[in-house]
C-alpha cells in the first residue's frame, strides 16, 4: 500500500526518520538532511578554519562521509553529534595539513571568497539575534574573532561548539569523545585565555 | 565554603547553565557578597555574547549539488588510464611480463652472438697523404670495385646458424632472411658499421680498446686467416697503421683483428685487402703471404698506399698504447674490426 505523506510531515520529519528513509534508499531524504544541516556544518567548519573554501570542502566532505556510512550509523547518538564529530575531525585534518605547510588561516568577514562562480563577497546569514547581541557586533566582535584565531585548537573547538553551535556540555563531550568534566574545565580555560588575550591588547 | 578561585572556576558553567542546583546556589550566594567575582562574571558574559554574535555565514550556493557530485564521483569506478589497462588485469600482466623477459633475454643473447648486420658502408675515396699522389679517384674506385664485384646476396641468418661463410657454395637468398651485399674478389669482403653488437666489442673493452675509435666492422671471407692478417699488416704498415690480432683458437671459424690507421686510408685499405695477394703481399717482411691458400687472381696492388711504416705494427693480443684514448694522437685515426671467416673444413 502506497504511503502518502502530508507535505508538512516531510518538513517535520526528525533526523532519525530521515536517516531511516535514507537507509531505505530514499535519496530525497538525504537531500533534506543536507539542506537542514548545511549551514550548521559550514559555520562550525568556518569558525574552526577561518577559510571559506576549506570550510566548504570540509562541510561537503562531511556529508559525503555520512552518505557513504549511513548504513553503519546505529543511532547511538544524535545525527547532529555525528555530523559535528565528522566536521571537527575533518577540520583537524585540514588544520594539520596547513601546519605542515606553515600556512596561517585568517580571512576577513568583509572580504571576498573565490568560488566556482568567481570572486563573490562572503554571505552573512540573516541575523535574527536579539538587539543586545546586535549591539555588541561591532569592533568588539571583530576583536574577538581575531583573538579566537590565536587560541589553541582545543580551546577554539569547545568555544565554537558551545557558543556558535549551541551544543551543551554533554553533546560536546560526545563530539570530542571526552568527559563532561573535561569539557567543563576546557571551556572555562578557553574563555579565560580569550579574556586575558583581549585584555592584554586593550 | 568555596573561595573566589573555586567560584571563578564554576562561572563559565554557571553562565552555560551546566551546574547542578546545589552548585548553582553556592555560586549565587558567593556572587551576592563578592564584587570581584561579579565583575569577572560580567566580563565572561560579555565574551560569550560576543562569541555568540559572531556572524553566521551562508553556505555557498549549490552546496547540495556539489555534495551530490562528490558522492557520484566517489561511487563511480576510477577512470582507468593506459597503465591500468596494461598492468591491472593479472591475466594480461603476467604474460606481458613473461614476454618482456623473453625479449630482454633474446636481446642479451643476440648481443653476445650477433648476426652480421646488413648495412653496408660505401667505400669512400681515399685521400693521398700530402695530396701529391691521389691514390684512387672516385671513378677508379668504382671501376676497381666493379671488376671485383659479383654481387652476392648471402643469407646471413643461415650462414650465422650453420657457421658457413658467405663464400660458401650456396649463397642463394632465403625469403625473409636478412641480406648482406658482399664484395667478392679473391676473397669476400663485407663492411658494416660497428653499431651491431659484437662479441668482440666486449673483448675490446677488456683490452681497453676505445670503442669510440671503432668505425666499422669488415667481414672478410678468406681461405687463410694468416694470409689476410699478413696482408693487413703490410697495408697497415704502409700508412702508419697498426694491426692487433685478437688471440683466438686457430680452429675457430672466425678470427678477428683490429687495424688502426688514418681515416683517409680506410677506403683504400679495404679495397687493397679485398684484392688477391699480389705485389703488395710480396712487400711483407717475413710474412707468409706465400702460404696463402688463395689462388684467385685479383687485381694486383699497385702500391697505392704510401706513408710511414710502423715499427711495432704487430702486437698479438696486446693493445698498443696508441690505440688507447689517453695516448697522444698525431693524426686522427680510426679502427677497423676485421672478422675473417674461413670456410669450415
Amino acid at each position: 500500500m502506497e504511503r502518502v505523506l502530508h507535505p508538512d510531515a516531510k518538513a517535520e520529519a526528525s533526523d532519525r526518520e530521515l536517516l531511516e528513509r535514507c537507509r531505505a534508499g530514499d535519496e530525497t531524504a538525504f537531500d533534506d538532511l543536507v539542506l537542514r544541516h548545511q549551514q550548521r556544518a559550514f559555520n562550525v567548519a568556518f569558525q574552526l578554519l577561518r577559510d571559506h573554501e576549506d570550510a566548504t570542502e570540509v562541510a561537503q566532505d562531511a556529508f559525503v562521509r555520512i552518505y557513504r556510512s549511513i548504513g553503519d550509523f546505529r543511532g547511538e547518538c544524535e545525527f547532529t553529534t555525528w555530523l559535528h564529530q565528522i566536521v571537527v575531525n575533518l577540520a583537524r585534518n585540514k588544520h594539520r595539513w596547513w601546519k605542515r605547510r606553515g600556512r596561517q588561516a585568517s580571512v576577513s568577514l568583509d572580504g571576498t571568497v573565490e568560488t566556482a562562480d568567481g570572486e563573490v563577497p562572503v554571505q552573512i546569514a540573516d541575523n535574527t539575534d536579539a538587539p543586545d547581541v546586535q549591539a555588541v557586533r561591532t569592533e568588539f566582535v571583530e576583536l574577538l574573532r581575531r583573538h579566537m584565531n590565536e587560541l589553541p585548537r582545543k580551546f577554539r573547538e569547545v568555544l565554537v561548539l558551545r557558543n556558535v553551535d549551541n551544543l551543551n556540555y554533554e553533546q560536546i563531550a560526545e563530539v570530542l569523545e571526552c568527559s563532561v568534566g573535561t569539557v567543563k574545565s576546557r571551556i572555562a580555560r578557553a574563555r579565560e585565555a580569550l579574556r586575558k588575550s583581549i585584555k592584554d591588547e586593550m | 565554603m568555596k573561595n573566589c578561585r573555586d567560584i571563578r572556576g564554576d562561572l563559565s558553567a554557571y553562565i552555560d547553565d551546566e551546574l547542578t542546583s546545589p552548585q548553582r546556589a553556592e555560586v549565587e550566594a558567593h556572587l551576592a557578597s563578592c564584587s570581584d567575582c561579579q565583575r569577572e562574571l560580567l566580563e565572561i558574559k560579555t565574551l560569550v555574547t560576543g562569541v555568540v554574535a559572531l556572524p553566521k555565514l551562508q553556505p555557498p550556493p549549490r552546496f547540495l549539488t556539489e555534495v551530490r557530485r562528490k558522492i557520484a564521483c566517489a561511487d563511480k569506478p576510477e577512470a582507468l588510464n593506459w597503465q591500468d589497462h596494461v598492468f591491472r588485469p593479472l591475466w594480461l600482466k603476467v604474460p606481458l611480463e613473461v614476454a618482456a623477459l623473453v625479449v630482454i633475454i633474446g636481446l642479451v643473447m643476440r648481443g653476445e652472438h650477433p648476426l652480421p648486420t646488413p648495412k653496408v658502408t660505401p667505400l669512400k675515396l681515399a685521400k693521398a697523404e700530402g695530396g701529391e699522389s691521389a691514390v684512387l679517384s672516385e671513378t677508379e674506385l668504382k671501376t676497381a670495385t666493379a671488376d671485383n664485384r659479383k654481387a652476392t646476396i648471402a643469407d646471413q641468418t643461415a650462414a650465422g646458424a650453420s657457421g658457413m661463410g658467405a663464400g660458401g657454395a650456396d649463397n642463394r637468398p632465403t625469403a625473409g632472411a636478412r641480406r648482406i651485399p658482399v664484395v667478392r674478389g679473391s676473397d669476400e669482403l663485407a663492411t658494416t658499421p660497428p653499431s651491431a653488437p659484437s662479441p668482440v666489442v666486449g673483448l675490446i673493452r677488456n683490452m681497453e680498446f676505445p670503442r669510440s675509435k671503432l668505425s666499422e666492422t669488415v667481414t672478410f671471407h678468406g681461405r687463410d686467416f694468416d694470409d689476410v692478417r699478413n696482408r693487413a699488416q703490410q697495408l697497415a704498415a704502409r700508412c702508419s697503421g697498426r694491426v692487433v690480432v685478437v688471440p683466438q683458437s686457430k680452429d675457430a671459424p672466425e678470427q678477428t683483428l683490429f687495424v688502426e690507421l688514418p681515416q683517409e686510408y680506410v677506403a683504400a685499405f679495404k679495397l687493397e685487402l679485398s684484392k688477391a695477394p699480389g705485389p703488395s703481399a710480396a712487400l711483407a717482411k717475413g710474412g707468409n703471404a706465400g702460404q696463402s691458400g688463395s689462388t684467385n687472381a685479383g687485381t694486383p696492388s699497385v702500391g697505392v698506399l704510401t706513408g710511414k711504416v710502423a715499427t711495432n705494427s704487430i702486437v698479438d693480443g696486446v693493445v698498443p698504447p696508441s690505440l688507447r684514448d689517453d695516448a697522444p694522437a698525431a693524426e686522427p685515426k680510426t679502427v677497423l674490426e676485421i672478422r675473417v671467416v674461413t670456410p669450415a673444413n
